[in-house]
């Protein structure tokens, strides 16, 4: 099947990074995994994702400041977070910069299917 | 022939926390792209796609007509199959990790022990190996007797459900929806007997055979028609309901699931409420 595009997903949980790889694969995107705010950096810059999946809690820098990081070279990077302890703490800052959305774990499928086809349907 | 092993077997759970996990760190994306793990993949694949094989055939596959090779070639298979004991000390082989199998000696010219994928090693060859639908199609022909519900019913299932047939493959990601705090599941149908699917896989924890892990795959991939075609397609199609209208042997399969998940929660239910502190 013909990918539809890239979108990295950030989350320092393995069984949520796995699972929700394995969806988003299944709707027909290549993915790319990362498991802390450092190394989404990286990665971003490196593949340049046409989405990304961020969790707000992560080990080495939290996800709103990695969002903020990337924000800075990529201002329109298209970012939506993930987040289990409903930190909205930086929320408001992170919406007025652009970012997307976010969203509350555990999330259905269904969200993920009706985020990705909003923001990053097949070109 | 191949023949389904009795001996005991892991669960499914113990292939998704252990053995994908082990597999992957060994030989798959997660080990260094040493000579080692390619090899083994290379084994796995032949596996898939030729069906069960002496390592003697495998060895001939690699190199047709020339003995010498295939003699080394043999002995570097088996090691890799069943590992190695040296000095007392025991390297493991892919078949201590439970992904291969010994299926039967074979009667033929150059006899020997017949290998073949378990079914954890079937899981693990849809997840790793990257299979076009054309090499998952062979891998069913190969397999039928191992998943006869399945891969027994290929074609079938194809004309009746298309490509949703190689959704079999996330199982072999480990998707068992085992656990609710990670994926929120809203097609209520589809929770209950997932749910169930779950208790009953840990109730046979002690006492799995390959027909018994065979069965298990088998209700997963029927379970799950009711989940992943509707998030895919815009029509809610019941693909679970037009099969088993065409077909009587899986239908009195899975109603007799059913059956049994209603007499379970039945008497859950009757538990709770012979509860008498409030």
């Amino acid at each position: 099947m013909e990918s539809k595009g890239t979108i990295l997903v950030a989350d320092d949980d393995e069984a949520v990074l796995d699972t929700t790889v394995t969806f988003l694969e299944f709707f027909g995107y290549d993915v790319i995994k990362a498991k802390n705010g450092l190394e989404t950096i990286s990665k971003y810059k490196e593949h340049k994702p046409g989405l990304v999946f961020l969790d707000v809690k992560m080990p080495k820098m939290d996800g709103y400041n990695t969002f903020f990081e990337i924000e800075k070279d990529f201002p329109k990077a298209k970012i939506i977070f993930m987040t289990a302890h409903a930190d909205y703490s930086k929320w408001a800052l992170a919406k007025s910069k652009n970012a997307l959305d976010l969203i509350e774990k555990p999330y259905s499928a269904e969200k993920l299917k009706e985020l990705t086809d909003k923001f990053y349907p097949k070109n | 022939m191949v023949i389904l092993n009795e001996s005991k077997s892991p669960s499914l759970l113990s292939y998704k926390y252990y053995i994908r996990p082990n597999a992957k760190k060994s030989y798959g994306v997660l080990a260094l792209k040493s000579k080692h793990s390619q090899n083994i993949l290379k084994i796995l694949r032949m596996l898939a796609l030729e069906g069960p094989l002496t390592t003697w055939e495998m060895a001939k596959i690699k190199f047709p007509n020339d003995m010498y090779k295939i003699r080394n070639k043999e002995k570097e298979y088996r090691r890799l199959l069943v590992g190695r004991t040296d000095r007392g000390k025991h390297s493991e082989g892919v078949i201590d990790l439970n992904i291969v199998l010994i299926d039967s000696k074979s009667t033929k010219r150059n006899p020997g022990s017949m290998y073949r994928l378990s079914h954890f090693g079937i899981l693990y060859c849809l997840d790793e190996l990257n299979f076009t639908a054309k090499e998952i199609d062979k891998l069913a022909r190969n397999y039928e007797t191992i998943l006869p519900l399945i891969f027994g019913k290929w074609e079938f299932l194809k004309s009746m459900i298309g490509d949703n047939v190689y959704n079999i493959s996330l199982l072999g990601k480990g998707l068992l929806f085992d656990n609710p705090n990670i994926i929120k599941i809203k097609n209520e149908e589809f929770y209950e007997l997932i749910s169930y699917f779950g208790i009953k896989s840990n109730i046979l924890t002690e006492s799995f055979n390959e027909q018994k892990i065979g069965n298990l795959i088998s209700l997963w991939f029927y379970i799950t028609l009711l989940y992943f075609p509707n998030l895919i397609e815009q029509k809610n199609k019941n693909y679970l309901k037009k099969i088993l209208i065409k077909d009587l042997e899986l239908k009195k399969w899975f109603s007799d699931f059913i059956i049994e998940a209603q007499i379970f929660y039945k008497q859950r239910s009757k538990i709770l409420e012979a509860i008498s502190i409030v």
